[in-house]
């Protein structure tokens, strides 16, 4: 038959090659038990190292450049400011949602979300027509799988609540004028002067922190998901913003360039993306010469169908099949945060529970570096 | 303006930070180099493994006095580039030669106020002129049917961070930073050109010669005898030098001594004298001819690399 | 492969006169200069030599020795298909005068040989006019029994074309169908030059078949 170099074959029948690999006898010595091997030489659940390096930019308040093998993207955290006489219908602030019911009640966190989002104060764009893959080339408007990245990455900033709205609120108030430090800070520490009651009725919001976070592929060898979200979240946890305050006088928000003064961002938990594939080769065109047969009832879902994690870039075109999960671990027990299933029909229950059981594996993995 | 295929920023608009007069006015760095002597400069090919070409080059940061206020950095330059050979769209129009475009982007977060998605003069000033740089390089008729695309991203460019903006003396830092930068979109071209011709190289596309970029500027001598003459400096730092009479970009071919691509701001004339313009050229090119050195030392690095590569195997 | 210095695109190989410009060199001032950076490789010998890589092709009998560049820089190498090139590229689309094809592998030379083919990262588009299917009987050909979209063929470049396609030919016993799916995704193989059959099913469906190699 034909024989052709590996790069070849994996060129003109992508999925043929992934089987071949995934049931490609190791050694002679026929052993029981095999793992499956990928072309790219990782076991079916072995993962790439992420990388991080942080804050390498200047001109960001906060960056990242994390690196999953030959995928590389760098996230960069931009603050700018939105006058609250900018926002036709403002929603309620975080100090209202507190106080709505009582002294004390716990924040609402489903309400200050909302007003999060209405206030669209998260701006995550992608970026990939850097050169960074043959199909994205350079000059053209953001591709479908750019539009797409971007939208997850924003519904997902959303939905684990990442960022909590008071810490992006600048308050003051326009009757005073004698301006006293401890009055006009705007510190995390408003929780405290809340008690205080009277004092703080008199302020304001003024305006917002809107946070841009801008990520630029440099590379793009599959997953681009779980290091994009890695990047946004390595940036954010290395986010400082200034000191602001209300400048009565000039009627305008002044920042404070002592970076001792500056505050960083707090985080909600540490959500990580773990994504997957399931390659179902029943569903392929089959070669005549492979001995997948046999071999593929020990595949690691059986009957020939594999879960693999973090896919490189051809075994993306080979899995017809998606699973992506957003879980965090930092509360204790792992928690699921998002989880997304695009495509095919092997999944099902048992395959999520295993599904989760990596995931909870590959949090530890992305916790220990960021 | 809003674009459908990204998330706007609120409608409301945004606006940049502006910062409050600092007690301590950061002093302007002093250039401890000598006048021919130019940065290091660090730059590596094959960053971008899909790429038929690929580099990375950063300067490194002029030593800032007093550390930055707002970031714990100064600024450098840092660019990467990506070379993909890839056939014409259906579109494109039959062609006997290899068609170089060439795209340099900036990122939103490259600058001290940030930058839209929307390519703006700047970026389409820098990618014809780093197209021109190339454009008589490559041998174009090698490749007939292909598209060679070129595309830069300027992760971070030079200018300095927002110390510069203050209250008060708002207009004047302004004007200030203003002047910097445009001084200092000149470094940034013979960056861009270099990363560019270090990408071709790594990509193996038939060239005439290794193109590289280099800049020299005029400035008032420096000397503490107080001539009130004029010096040549290679490689020159806005900031380091409180007035700039003249600078030249030039895109250089040292085997051939040809200029692909030429760009002087001032008039090196007026202070110079006649051999103003000339000893300016001559300096850019001679900076070239040092850039050129680390483009081939760099490829030179990656062969090696792979054949030890190849032959531990 | 490890013979031979590193030259840089520019730098002066040699003489015209007692030399020939090869692969990755142009001449300029009279002189062959290096037009890539990479091992130049100063050939004495010339063979003809199967196993080249495509940017080390040898020249054809000359008494002159070849100079030339071997590009190592780079990892996927910089192809294009040139006339007489081999390529393995698949069906995408047909109509009764011509099918439609993505190439996906180019050999440089008029060498069948598989180990010599190249990887293109971005498909070339190539088209098989009816006529450039056989070299015989070419007024009986029909498009539907020679190929299948699906279908990975081995052609021979016979014209840059036009702004669309590459015109590619299949009409020579070594050239057609190489690799070729039967509607439930089993494979078939060659049974004759015309026809292709499923193992299991026995199915037969008409083909123009490569002979295998």
């Amino acid at each position: 038959a034909l024989s052709l170099p590996a790069p070849i074959f994996a060129a003109l029948a992508p999925s043929s090659f992934l089987l071949a690999h995934l049931t490609q006898p190791q050694s002679s010595t026929k052993k029981r038990k095999r793992p499956s091997v990928r072309p790219n030489g990782r076991l079916a659940t072995e993962s790439r190292v992420p990388v991080i390096n942080t804050n390498s930019l200047a001109h960001a308040n906060g960056s990242a450049v994390v690196r999953l093998g030959d995928t590389a993207v760098v996230a960069g955290i931009k603050g700018e400011l939105l006058y609250a006489k900018d926002i036709p219908n403002p929603p309620p602030s975080s100090k209202r949602l507190r106080e709505v019911g009582g002294s004390a009640p716990p924040l609402d966190e489903d309400d200050e979300a909302k007003s999060l989002a209405e206030l669209g104060l998260l701006v995550p764009n992608v970026e990939l027509s850097t050169g960074s893959h043959p199909a994205h080339l350079p000059g053209t408007a953001p591709t479908a799988l750019a539009q797409t990245l971007a939208e997850r990455l924003l519904e997902t900033l959303q939905e684990t609540r990442l960022v909590s709205l008071d810490q992006l609120e600048i308050w003051g108030s326009r009757s005073t004028m004698a301006r006293d430090e401890e009055e006009m800070d705007v510190d995390a520490s408003e929780e405290q002067r809340d008690d205080d009651g009277d004092e703080t009725g008199k302020e304001s919001i003024m305006a917002y922190w809107a946070i841009y976070i801008d990520i630029l592929f440099i590379s793009l060898d599959g997953n681009a998901f779980d290091a994009a979200w890695g990047a946004v979240m390595a940036a954010l946890k290395n986010t400082t913003l200034p000191h602001a305050w209300w400048d009565e006088e000039r009627e305008m928000i002044l920042c404070d360039a002592d970076l001792e003064r500056s505050r960083s961002l707090t985080l909600r938990g540490l959500p990580v993306s773990v994504s997957f594939g399931i390659f179902d080769s029943t569903a392929e065109p089959r070669m005549t010469n492979s001995t997948a047969g046999a071999d593929a009832a020990e595949a690691n879902l059986g009957s020939g169908r594999w879960l693999l994690t973090d896919l490189d870039d051809s075994e993306e075109t080979a899995c017809k099949e998606s699973i992506s999960a957003v879980v965090d671990g930092a509360s204790g027990a792992l928690q699921l945060r998002k989880l997304q299933k695009v495509g095919g029909g092997v999944a099902d229950l048992a395959v999520m529970e295993e599904v989760l059981k990596l995931a909870e594996q590959r949090w530890k993995e992305w916790k220990r570096i960021l | 303006m809003s674009d459908r295929r990204r998330i706007n920023p609120p409608p409301g608009g945004t606006s940049a930070p502006v910062y409050a007069s600092s007690t301590a006015s950061p002093l302007p760095p002093t250039r401890t180099r000598r006048p021919d002597e130019l940065r290091k400069i660090f730059l590596k090919t094959h960053i971008t493994p899909s790429a038929t070409g690929s580099a990375y080059l950063e300067l490194p940061p002029s030593p800032s006095p007093t550390p930055s206020l707002s970031h714990s950095q100064s600024p450098s330059l840092k660019l990467t580039a990506t070379a993909h050979l890839a056939p014409l769209p259906r579109s494109a129009p039959f062609t006997p030669n290899l068609l170089v475009s060439v795209h340099v982007k900036f990122a939103p977060f490259a600058s001290p106020i940030r930058r839209g998605y929307i390519r703006d003069a700047g970026e389409r000033e820098l990618s014809v002129r780093v197209e021109n740089a190339l454009r008589g390089v490559i041998i174009a008729e090698r490749w007939p049917k292909m598209g060679l695309d070129l595309s830069i991203v300027v992760l971070e460019g030079e200018e300095e961070g927002p110390a510069a903006i203050q209250v008060g003396e708002k207009d004047a830092g302004g004007a200030a930073r203003k002047t910097e930068a445009w001084w200092a979109t000149m470094t940034m071209l013979a960056g861009c050109v270099n990363v560019a011709a270090a990408a071709v190289v790594d990509a193996g596309i038939d060239c005439v010669d290794a193109v590289a970029g280099g800049v020299a500027a005029m400035v008032p001598a420096n000397t503490a005898g107080g001539k009130g003459g004029v010096e040549v400096v290679l490689d020159p730092v806005p900031r380091e030098h409180g007035d700039i009479i003249a600078a030249a970009v030039v895109a250089y071919l040292p085997t051939r001594d040809e200029i692909t691509e030429l760009w002087v701001r001032g008039d090196p004339r007026a202070a110079g004298g006649e051999k103003g313009l000339e000893d300016l050229v001559d300096a850019a090119a001679s900076a070239a001819v040092g850039a050129r050195t680390v483009i081939l030392e760099a490829a030179r690095e990656e062969v090696q690399g792979r054949v030890e590569a190849t032959e531990g195997v | 492969m490890a013979q031979g210095i590193l030259v840089a695109p520019g730098q002066v190989l040699g003489n015209p006169k007692t030399e020939k410009a090869g692969p990755n060199t142009h001449i300029q001032n009279g002189q062959i200069c290096a037009s890539v950076f990479g091992l130049a490789d100063h050939n004495q010998a010339p063979t003809q030599d199967t196993n080249s890589t495509p940017v080390k092709t040898t020249a054809k009998t000359t008494d002159r020795a070849t100079v030339s560049v071997t590009t190592t820089t780079s990892s996927i190498n910089p192809i294009s298909p040139t006339i007489n090139s081999i390529v393995l590229a698949r069906v995408t689309r047909l109509t009764l005068k011509q099918a439609t094809v993505s190439i996906l592998a180019i050999s440089p030379s008029d060498s069948a040989a598989s180990s010599s083919l190249a990887v293109c990262t971005t498909p070339f588009n190539g088209q098989i006019r009816l006529q450039d299917i056989r070299a015989t009987e070419k007024d009986k050909v029909k498009m539907l029994q020679s190929f299948r979209v699906g279908d990975i063929v081995r052609a021979i470049v016979i014209s840059l074309g036009d702004q669309a396609a590459y015109y590619l030919s299949t009409a020579r016993n070594d050239l057609g169908v190489v690799m070729a799916w039967a509607d439930d995704g089993e494979q078939l193989v060659p049974v004759s030059w015309k026809e292709m059959e499923g193992m299991t099913t026995g199915k037969r469906e008409d083909r123009k078949v490569a002979k295998p190699i």
